[in-house]
């Protein structure tokens, strides 16, 4: 357990205690402990591009309590790295956050300016960056680039910087003397553990991974993730995980939050969203991905692609897509319903809903079986002649719920 | 026409490794990484083979040189009953590139930014003097284009590759491939950079293709449970070697040798965890050694639970452990199943450290009650269906 090394000299300077956290840090004076270690409401981050503008983040709200995982999920161009990069306000310069509040114990980052955002960034809020493993500077050893941030925004002396990175390397499990290596030096893993020790430089309360074991090999993911896990569990952390991969949600989070063409489609625990998915994008995201302990060749496919952000379409994002479309979705944007811990947004469950799906193309894993019946089974049109399916009788028999084949999509049998 | 499209004969690819110019002008080395070292293996005509393994483990070399852009150090190719090893020049590489093609892992590096989609999948064409005239090539740029899935061809071939999407982009290296009518395509992590909704279009763009054209893929991937969704048989390589090879089925439910049993337990899964699962994980300590420092012996032993003292010194050859599926393990000798280890008795991770240079002796545990069993062990029954239960210390 790392103590937070500024702590001693800032709090000489207030005359009022300093509000802590649950772990004990010393929090910015206005914070408030009593509220949400980070709470989201209504984001809105938009880019201007050549007189249109994109509405990458649109109305997005969650909360993160201390000592939580959460893991954002979704396709490329989703809105969820934005929605990272503008919880840490390191948006590209043509975007800009255009309504909401992210309020980190009750303070408001969204009006802060970019100045005040600095004793927020790294030091309340840290990020790891997609592709980390190139994100380290090349000519610098790797102690060093440790050391930097400590110096300049910890006001640690040189020895007391050096000290504290050699504590920050074997944290994330690499030994002291290996710090005097150049990035080059290091493999893939070793780099990523690299970044992560940075991102723990100034003991963030939250750390934000985005796609942090994205170009890694399975063994080396899997040591990641478990490294993520521990440092949550010994330092009390909590993590945001971005990620398209499902599968690295399950395995280190306690809540996902799946987002689609900017927006939130569906929140909750994990085991409950991964057992019984509500929202149909939801569904079909799970069953299109590989599963080793399913069944082979039952993989799904979302037809079409995501929406054009620049003329998102009225109503649901993802009615154009969706098996279970009905007259409303194109024409009125679902409300969020939110039962039993799960959020969806979605409008088979209207608002009062309880978890069962409305209407009559009710997805088939809680539909009685004369509803789901008329879906075609077997080898759907499109799917290879010669090719032998593996289980002839059960084209779906998959661990996870899957939904009906919809008419459009079909399984790679 | 034989059935086996292609075999490899003890192929190996040693690459020098030379320090600076010096080195490069005298050919003068310092030792030898051995990227691929020594693997056999045979491709039927019309089955996908998954070829798994980590980065660092020989398989995209062996992919290279199959498509001929590495040569080989040692061993022979075979292809349709013909050795291709020697093939040099363009009077011999020719026909065989037209029968053969590579489709790499990024869509977003392989097309040229100033080249329209047509003259991408025309190129080919044009080299290898292909088509009779103009309008037959155009014709078979499109009907490549279609074959692809980019309908209709017109829509796509005159945009350029910023105007696409990166499904639509790795279908474009798709259609390149196509358009010179191969028997065997070369996938290297043909899906690894795209989303999961996209992969699975493109894969069953793959199978729709070779049922239509009868085309046979070598699909190399990291990710095991990608090739159990394609593959008709699976070969795993670690660090130059085949480690376990045969149908998917059986490499993937009953893995005979460690080291895919312990990257089947990591590979990841939709399901949400339970504390069963979690327990079963086995996550090797430490990384993939370098190929230029191959351990003695099998070269898993270092981070292998289950190694016992012949694993050190003698390396196992692919044993047969029945239904067309080998393994290199000496466990696996005369086709025995792989003893379950209680989970915390497996490679766990033990330290957070993870020295580079780690030499991490295994838990002991497990091996120790393995060690004295090779020669005298029953030899069981290859259905591995019923691995028998942990019984470690008796």
């Amino acid at each position: 357990m790392i103590g937070r090394a500024s702590a001693g000299s800032k709090a000489s300077g207030a005359k009022v205690p300093a509000p802590v956290d649950a772990r004990g840090r010393t929090l910015p004076k206005q914070a408030d402990p009593a509220q949400p270690l980070l709470a989201v409401d209504d984001l809105r981050t938009y880019f201007d591009l050549e007189g249109a503008t994109v509405h990458a983040v649109d109305g997005v709200s969650f909360n993160l309590q201390q000592g939580e995982a959460l893991g954002i999920a979704g396709e490329s161009g989703c809105g969820k790295t934005t929605t990272a990069l503008s919880l840490v306000r390191l948006l590209p310069s043509n975007a800009r956050i255009a309504g909401g509040s992210i309020r980190y114990f009750g303070i408001d980052l969204v009006p802060k300016s970019a100045e005040a955002l600095r004793r927020y960034r790294w030091r309340e809020i840290s990020i790891v960056f997609q592709g980390a493993m190139n994100a380290l500077n090349p000519v610098h050893r790797l102690r060093d680039q440790i050391t930097e941030p400590l110096m300049e925004r910890l006001n640690l002396s040189e020895a007391q910087a050096r000290k504290r990175a050699g504590e920050l390397l074997e944290l994330v499990g690499i030994p002291r003397k290996r710090g005097s290596a150049y990035p080059h030096e290091l493999s893939g893993g070793m780099r990523q553990r690299a970044m992560i020790a940075m991102a723990l430089a100034c003991d963030p309360a939250i750390v934000i991974g985005d796609e942090p074991t994205t170009a890694l090999d399975v063994m080396i993911q899997a040591q990641i993730l478990e490294l993520l896990e521990r440092l949550r569990r010994e330092l009390g952390l909590s993590l945001i995980l971005i990620t398209h991969d499902l599968s690295v949600i399950a395995e280190t989070c306690d809540r996902i939050l799946v987002m689609y063409a900017g927006r939130v489609a569906e929140e909750g625990p994990v085991g409950e969203v991964f057992r019984r998915p509500r929202h149909p994008y939801t569904q079909k995201l799970l069953s299109a991905f590989p599963n080793i302990q399913a069944d082979r060749r039952t993989l799904d496919v979302i037809p079409g692609s995501p929406p054009d952000l620049r003329h998102p379409p009225p109503g649901c994002r993802f009615a154009p897509r969706c098996p279970f479309v009905m007259p409303v979705c194109s024409e009125v944007i679902p409300p969020e319903v939110s039962f039993g811990g799960v959020r969806v947004a979605c409008h088979l469950y209207p608002s009062g809903s309880d978890g069962t799906p409305a209407g009559m193309l009710a997805p088939g894993y809680e539909a009685p079986a004369a509803v789901a019946a008329p879906t075609v089974a077997g080898p759907t049109v499109g799917a290879p002649a010669g090719f032998a399916a593996p289980t002839v009788g059960t084209p779906a028999a998959v661990t996870h719920p899957a939904p009906v084949e919809p008419p459009t999509g079909g399984s790679l049998a | 026409m034989t059935d086996d499209l292609l075999r490899l004969d003890d192929l190996k690819v040693h690459f020098p490794i030379r320090n600076g110019f010096v080195d490069t002008v005298l050919r003068r080395s310092h030792g030898v990484v051995r990227a691929v070292d020594g693997i056999d293996l045979t491709l039927r005509r019309g089955e996908v083979l998954g070829l798994v393994g980590e980065s660092g483990s020989g398989k995209t070399t062996t992919g290279r040189v199959i498509v001929k852009l590495t040569r080989q150090t040692s061993g022979t190719i075979m292809f349709d009953g013909k050795d291709v090893s020697n093939l040099r020049g363009t009077t011999g590489l020719r026909p065989y590139r037209r029968r053969v093609q590579l489709i790499f892992q990024d869509p977003y590096e392989t097309l040229n930014p100033k080249q329209t989609i047509n003259d991408f999948v025309m190129e080919p064409l044009i080299v290898n003097g292909l088509g009779m005239d103009g309008a037959d090539r155009q014709r078979r740029v499109f009907g490549a284009l279609e074959a692809a899935g980019m309908r209709p061809a017109t829509d796509f071939a005159f945009r350029y590759p910023h105007e696409l999407s990166g499904g639509q982009r790795q279908r474009v290296v798709i259609a390149g491939a196509l358009v010179m009518g191969p028997e065997l395509i070369v996938a290297d992590e043909p899906v690894s950079m795209l989303d999961v909704s996209i992969r699975t279009e493109l894969l069953r763009l793959m199978l729709d293709l070779r049922a239509e054209r009868g085309l046979t893929y070598l699909f190399i991937t990291h990710d095991l449970s990608l090739a159990w969704v394609i593959a008709d048989r699976i070969a795993v390589m670690y660090l130059g070697k085949i480690m376990e090879i045969g149908p998917a089925e059986r490499v993937i439910r009953a893995p005979h040798n460690p080291y895919t049993q312990a990257l089947v337990s990591v590979s990841p899964s939709p399901d949400p965890p339970t504390a069963g699962t979690r327990a079963k994980r086995t996550i090797l300590v430490g990384e993939t050694p370098d190929a230029a420092h191959v351990p003695s012996g099998c070269r898993f032993h270092p981070r292998c639970p289950y190694a016992f003292d012949r694993c050190r010194v003698e390396e196992p050859p692919l044993f047969d452990v029945g239904a067309g599926h080998q393994a290199a393990c000496w466990l696996a000798e005369g086709g025995r199943s792989l003893p379950v280890l209680p989970p915390h008795q497996l490679g766990e991770v033990a330290q957070p450290g993870l020295a580079a240079d780690a030499e991490v002796v295994p838990k002991t545990a497990a091996a120790e009650a393995l060690a004295p069993a090779p020669a005298a062990a029953p030899a069981a029954a290859t259905g591995a269906s019923d691995p028998p239960q942990p019984t470690p210390g008796a």
